[in-house]
């Protein structure tokens, strides 16, 4: 597979080392950082961490050196992300996104070797954690954080709260899942001589014993295992709702206390079995709930994208202060590429916001003093000077969030098995009671038993297991193809979807890509590869677009490029002085100042113009394959992109400059006219959209990164797999209606025999388990195939 | 035959001792995070010199 082309790959991050490649050691790096992190290790005797895993070169991430982390001094500040500490004694759990591999883990867990003052650090790969001990007496919070973003794997701090919040433990399911297939296990044991038709009679002491024994076993998995089932019966029968636990506790009580009759009074085994069995199932069905994506949040707030402290003027001294103290009238100060916190008023500095986070509109806005600048926009000029008008909880970014509070809005999308128990509960019931009415005056002791059987041949484990296994299953074949779900209740809001609603960019689009090179003068080959060597230096999409426009020019080590935020970037070389950048900072007077252009010394050369880089395949997506659907598109762009557009949607279908708020509007009017909307956007300003939306599908390039809330969260190039993420929720929901349908036949017929009183103890121990597997095999068996069949795979 | 009384009660404490070595496992966090260490013993301490 190797090209006969060799590109000098960076020893570290395993990039194509794009400028001069610096040699050091025997290996090339691509950059400084890169070697900085590799003479760190190579100090240290770390070097095995390039030998672990083979990936680990080629997934690194570009040590972060230049972020700022003063703030992180203040004592308070800093005590706010501690788990613990104590004058000898710190400790703290990092979230880090850009963990990897296994040389990662071993690179953390080696912490101690690089940094003196660190105890211990170990890592929880699943979560992305990293748990570090530390002494506060020799090493500084700050010195911590800076040091792991040194090397690379810069932390996504959360407070103390936040990240407490990620890590509910599934402690007491696990010890009550144990003892559920302990006394399972057992109870199984002790009733094979019953299965296998032991002579009650000649061995009446060994049957006597066994049953007992079954009955103390029985008694942990009813009082401890299926306590969560029983305690959500009695919250749901409190408050007077009709909840999935409560046929379900009705069942498990019914077998517990027939059995527990039964063998007391000598009259047969009971069925403690089946119920070991049938509690033993739900927990796991209910484990594998609470497994799934235990490291993926789904529930971001705009504190996750807000700093976590601000440089607030105290006593006439700029001092950081955490964010939460920040107060209407304080004065604050916020640097080039930091998030403005809060609504407030611009006191002094050249503020050039880029609100593209807010609106999705990408060019910076210039706003002039005394004028409001808003939360959630980002400086790109130099230093601003505020003054805070809104608490950051009322700020308009915060408000997006907040306006729309009513959780419960997605009630008109009923959720199908919580809908089918209700009725089914009422139906059991009922028909519970006819039997013992029926039988009461005939026959006092067979009414007990027919009464009892129907509870328990009707009990509707299918109901529960069902769900849980088929939608867990369906969760798993879609992580593997980068769509991941927040719940299971998820697949069957998918599956109603019938109308889609997209954002442009970032979720059509990607990057963004020259589409039109207007040339003033004669450009030699050697001025485009100058150019292109300028605009490397800059991490801006528009000089990402120019240089990969150039990519045939190699590329030079400029020394003297200065990078201008908000404005361009500029260079001396040989005494030319060549600048790329936007018209008014290049002072171009034309009638179209569009794009970038670029000046040498006095000389306009070229102006580029750029479009945005449609995703390939959309084609054959949209005008294909999702041609059933109405599709809308809600840009907070200009209409600019309207004739490429209209290959995908229809011109009516298509609003532009939107802003959040006409976007979440467009959608609850769609909803009004009664379609299930599905929404797929990127930004923070599709996030009431995305709300409201019946599934928000938070488009992202980088599963770990901040994605506004949302019901999915879809890995970019995944979205060319949307028709068969929509067909194989469809079909998902087929499969649990069949085993509804099949359960509800199944127990219809034993209910038959049930309330006639004739059916025997035996085979009602036999038919529950029987049903349950049934319809695990189905569930498991019809997903695999429907994922295969679908291509989800 | 009744030696089988015997073996029941040998083979439940067994069990019940698997089943609080299990419970001793979960309590000790080994259930927490069930991938990490299947990472770490690949990974060789250096010699010691």
């Amino acid at each position: 597979m190797k090209t006969s082309e060799v590109k000098e790959l960076c020893y570290h991050c395993g990039d194509e080392c794009k400028h001069e490649a610096i040699l050091w050691d025997e290996h090339v790096f691509c950059c400084e950082g890169c070697k900085t992190v590799y003479s760190l290790l190579k100090e240290n005797d770390l070097c095995n961490y390039y030998s672990i895993d083979e990936d680990a070169a080629r997934l690194n991430r570009k040590p972060v050196a230049s972020k700022l982390y003063e703030y992180l001094d203040d004592a308070e500040i800093a005590d706010a992300f501690l788990q613990f500490k104590s004058s000898e004694k710190a400790q703290v759990v990092f979230f880090i996104p850009d963990m990897h591999c296994s040389s990662c883990v071993w690179l953390l867990e080696k912490l101690y070797k690089i940094l003196p003052g660190i105890q211990h650090s170990r890592v929880n790969f699943d979560r992305k954690e990293l748990h570090v001990a530390y002494d506060p007496r020799e090493l500084s919070f700050r010195t911590l954080v800076e040091k792991l973003s040194a090397l690379g794997y810069e932390p996504a701090l959360q407070s103390r709260d936040e990240s407490k919040r990620g890590q509910k433990s599934n402690k007491g399911l696990l010890y009550r899942l144990g003892v559920a297939g302990f006394c399972m296990g057992n109870i199984m044991l002790f009733s094979f001589p019953e299965y296998l038709g032991m002579d009650a009679t000649s061995q009446q002491t060994f049957a006597r014993l066994f049953q007992f024994l079954n009955l103390a076993l029985a008694i942990p998995v009813v009082s401890f295992s299926a306590f969560p089932f029983l305690s959500g019966a009695y919250k749901g029968l409190r408050s007077k709702t009709f909840n999935i636990d409560l046929p379900l506790a009705i069942g498990i009580l019914t077998l517990f206390s027939r059995s527990a009759y039964e063998v007391v009074s000598q009259s047969g085994p009971g069925f403690f079995d089946s119920l070991s069995a049938l509690v033993f199932f739900l927990l796991v069905g209910r484990w594998m709930q609470d497994k799934a994506y235990e490291a993926l949040s789904f529930e971001r707030d705009y504190a996750s994208y807000f700093p976590v402290a601000v440089e607030v003027l105290k006593q006439g001294v700029w001092r950081f202060s955490s964010l939460d103290k920040l107060a209407v009238g304080e004065h604050i100060r916020v640097k080039s590429n930091e998030l403005i916190p809060a609504d407030s008023r611009l006191i002094d500095g050249d503020a050039r916001i880029d609100y593209s986070f807010v609106t999705g509109e990408s060019l910076a806005e210039k706003v002039g003093k005394g004028e409001t600048v808003y939360a959630g926009g980002r400086q790109t000029a130099g230093i601003l000077h505020l003054e805070v008008l809104k608490p950051v909880s009322q700020s308009y970014l915060t408000s997006l969030w907040n306006q729309h509070g009513d959780t419960e809005k997605k009630s008109g999308m009923k959720v199908f098995s919580d809908q089918v128990g209700k009725w089914f509960t009422l139906v059991l019931i009922a028909l519970a009671l006819i039997t013992l009415v029926y039988w009461l005056p005939i026959n006092s002791e067979k009414a007990f038993l027919a009464f009892t059987a129907v509870l328990i041949v009707a009990c509707p484990c299918v109901l529960v297991i069902a769900a849980p296994f088929a939608f867990g299953n369906a969760m798993r074949w879609l992580g593997k193809k980068g769509i991941y779900l927040k719940n299971m209740d998820v697949v069957e809001k998918v599956a109603q979807v019938d109308t889609l609603a997209f954002d442009k960019t970032g979720t059509l689009s990607e990057g963004s890509l020259v589409s039109d090179v207007r040339e003033f003068s004669d450009v030699s080959a050697e001025q485009y590869a100058l150019i292109r060597s300028v605009v490397a230096v800059s991490s801006h999409p528009l000089s990402r677009a120019l240089y990969a426009h150039l990519s045939v020019f190699p590329t030079q080590n400029l020394e003297h490029v200065l990078e201008v935020p908000g404005k361009g970037v500029e260079a001396w070389v040989d005494d030319q002085h060549i600048r790329v950048g936007s018209a008014d900072w290049l002072g171009i007077d034309s009638d179209d100042k569009s794009g970038v252009f670029v000046k040498c010394d006095e000389q306009v050369m070229m102006q580029l113009k750029l479009r945005p880089r449609y995703r390939a395949g959309l084609d054959a997506v949209l005008n294909l394959q999702l041609s059933d659907y109405p599709k809308y598109l809600f840009s907070g762009d200009q209409a600019g992109e309207v004739p490429i557009l209209r290959r995908w949607f229809r011109e009516e279908n298509m609003q532009f400059a939107c802003s959040p708020m006409d976007k979440r509007e467009a959608i609850t009017t769609l909803q009004s006219k009664g379609a299930h909307v599905m929404m797929l956007g990127d930004g923070l300003n599709d996030a009431g959209a995305l709300q409201s939306a019946d599934v928000g599908v938070a488009i992202t390039e980088d599963i770990n990164q901040f994605t506004p809330a949302s019901e999915v969260i879809m890995v970019g190039k995944s979205i060319n797999d949307l028709p068969k993420f929509l067909q194989f929720c469809k079909n998902t929901l087929k499969v649990v209606k069949g085993s509804f349908i099949f359960s509800l036949v199944y127990n219809s017929i034993w209910m038959y025999f049930a309330m006639r009183g004739e059916l025997q103890p035996l085979v009602a121990a036999l038919l529950m388990p029987i049903s349950s597997i049934t319809v695990f095999t189905i569930n498991t068996l019809g997903i695999r195939y429907f994922a295969r069949k679908g291509g989800i795979q | 035959m009744s030696i089988i009384i015997l073996l029941i009660a040998c083979s439940l404490v067994l069990a019940s001792g698997f089943l609080f070595a299990f419970i001793w496992s979960v309590k000790s966090g080994q259930m927490e995070d069930t991938s990490t260490p299947a990472m770490r013993i690949l990974n060789d301490e250096e010699k010691q010199d």
